[in-house]
């Protein structure tokens, strides 16, 4: 364990030195990161103009869903997607062979190898947001709500890791596949919505879409003081379920890797 | 179809796109009968439709041309006998043509699947707008798309102006919602930009809701925008050659 934390430590200060070198890329993706955080927040504020409600949901709690998607979005791209979007290209290449060959585990460091320090201030924004609209609804936190808040948004974080890990894995067998994440970040942002929107269709869609809204749809709830304990129990199996069967078919997968003549 | 599974993920996407507004309008209708202007039937026929409006007018392979000049590669194509623009435009209406093939026929299976309403239009003469309408739209989207591309020329980083520009686009081309719903001082500001000819305006025509006055205009406008278009375009096209070096090569 000791080990894997100096291991992110180190990543933690090659990441910075390579954004302190690249500062107008680093500028550029902070800008295009907070636009895209503005522009959910613009586009759930004019949806919900003239109603007063959807699926029971007020006006305002459907801001601080969207301020919650910005945290955890913001937390998850922070941490994991920029390692995902590089996943096809180590696989094709053939740059997996050296980190099989790390004695080190290798999801954890195609996982964490790469951090991007550019959705900070997307994460801080969703942050101050959901404060501001707490308070409009006149909501008050104790230390035991933003506990509960935080352990289930790294739940939900787990849950959204695990399901993201099993699709790239795919890329082991299909390499060039390198649109797999573009498919993950539009099937993420159903997750911006609440659950119940989801509820009245057809089985088929409850079963795709609904474990994904949990993950902003919990931790959302818990501020509200409106969480039902089944939503908490699902969101921790599911997160459970969906890692163990993640690192499951990895190490199943591994078996196929036949690298590229590196 | 060398790269199937690609194919198919991207083909989902665009159904988990449309699926997910569509729902999301559904929730926003589910406790009243009209809304901005719009029943419920109106605002999913406008959500189905842009989606296939977006396959047709905002496809694009053009920016592949920022990624060739980056890369130097653009050198490959300007040493052969032929027109470096009339091939992507080539190219151009190749994708289009498949990737509209393709949406109309998830078009239909949703359309079958969700029992949607959907309003089918039957004059003529509308029709022939909406496809006049459509050609602007896509005519726009490829001289704006080029010019994002040509900024290779000048700078590596091309990937923030394209997505700062995706930003926009989905903002004020009417893709999550009709601009018509927008506050009065936010209409104006993106009736003035050329992005709601690549969705909003070619659907609005589609569903009878101008009047004659307001196609005129609009059509006017279109035509002046892509010929400002044009001309940035052949401009940027034209100077970015003189500096060309194929770094890279």
């Amino acid at each position: 364990m000791k080990k894997y934390l100096r291991v992110y430590l180190r990543l933690i200060q090659l990441n910075f030195s390579a954004l302190v070198v690249y500062r107008g890329n680093f500028a550029s993706d902070i800008f295009a990161s907070l636009f895209w955080g503005i522009f959910s927040v613009i586009s759930m504020f004019l949806l919900t103009l003239r109603v007063t409600t959807v699926y029971t949901w007020s006006k305002e709690e459907l801001m601080v869903l969207t301020g919650v998607y910005s945290i955890v979005i913001g937390i998850f791209h922070i941490i994991f997607s920029g390692n995902f979007r590089r996943f096809s290209r180590v696989v094709h290449l053939g740059q997996l062979d050296g980190i099989l060959l790390k004695p080190i585990d290798s999801q954890f460091l195609l996982s964490f190898h790469i951090i991007n320090y550019a959705t900070i201030p997307r994460f801080l924004g969703g942050i101050l947001f959901v404060i501001y609209f707490l308070r409009r609804i006149g909501i008050s936190l104790n230390l035991f709500d933003v506990a509960m808040f935080s352990i289930f948004t790294c739940i939900g974080i787990l849950l959204l890791y695990s399901v993201w890990y099993l699709l790239v894995t795919i890329t082991i067998w299909q390499s060039h596949l390198s649109n797999i994440t573009d498919f993950l970040f539009d099937f993420t942002s159903s997750a911006k919505y609440p659950k119940e929107m989801y509820l009245d269709i057809k089985q088929i869609v409850i079963f795709v879409f609904v474990p994904l809204t949990l993950v902003v749809t919990t931790p959302t709830k818990i501020f509200l003081h409106k969480v039902s304990i089944s939503d908490m129990i699902w969101t921790s199996i599911l997160a459970a379920v969906f890692f163990i069967a993640s690192r499951k078919f990895w190490k199943f997968a591994l078996k196929f890797y036949t690298s590229a003549s590196s | 179809m060398t790269y199937r599974l690609s194919f198919i993920l991207w083909r989902v996407r665009m159904v988990i796109q449309l699926l997910v507004t569509y729902f999301l309008w559904m929730a926003i209708f589910s406790e009243k009968k009209e809304l901005f202007g719009y029943s419920q039937s109106m605002i999913l026929t406008y959500i189905l439709l842009s989606s296939s409006m977006r396959t047709l007018t905002m496809s694009t392979r053009t920016q592949d041309i920022g990624i060739l000049i980056n890369s130097g590669d653009l050198s490959n194509w300007l040493i052969r006998p032929i027109s470096f623009i009339k091939n992507c435009i080539s190219r151009e209406i190749a994708d289009k043509s498949l990737n509209f093939i393709f949406s109309l026929l998830e078009l239909i299976l949703l359309f079958i699947l969700l029992q949607a309403p959907f309003f089918v239009q039957s004059n003529f003469l509308v029709l022939l707008l909406t496809t006049f309408a459509i050609s602007l739209g896509v005519l726009l989207f490829f001289y704006f798309s080029t010019i994002l591309s040509y900024l290779a020329f000048w700078t590596q980083d091309i990937w923030a102006p394209r997505f700062l520009s995706f930003i926009f686009i989905e903002f004020f081309a009417g893709i999550l919602f009709p601009i018509d719903i927008l506050p009065k001082p936010l209409l104006l500001l993106s009736q003035s930009l050329p992005f709601h000819y690549f969705i909003y305006f070619p659907l609005k025509v589609y569903l009878g809701q101008l009047s004659a006055p307001m196609l005129l205009q609009g059509f006017t406008i279109g035509i002046i925008w892509v010929y400002g278009l044009w001309f940035i375009s052949n401009t940027l096209w034209t100077k970015g050659l003189r500096i060309y070096t194929a770094q890279g090569r």
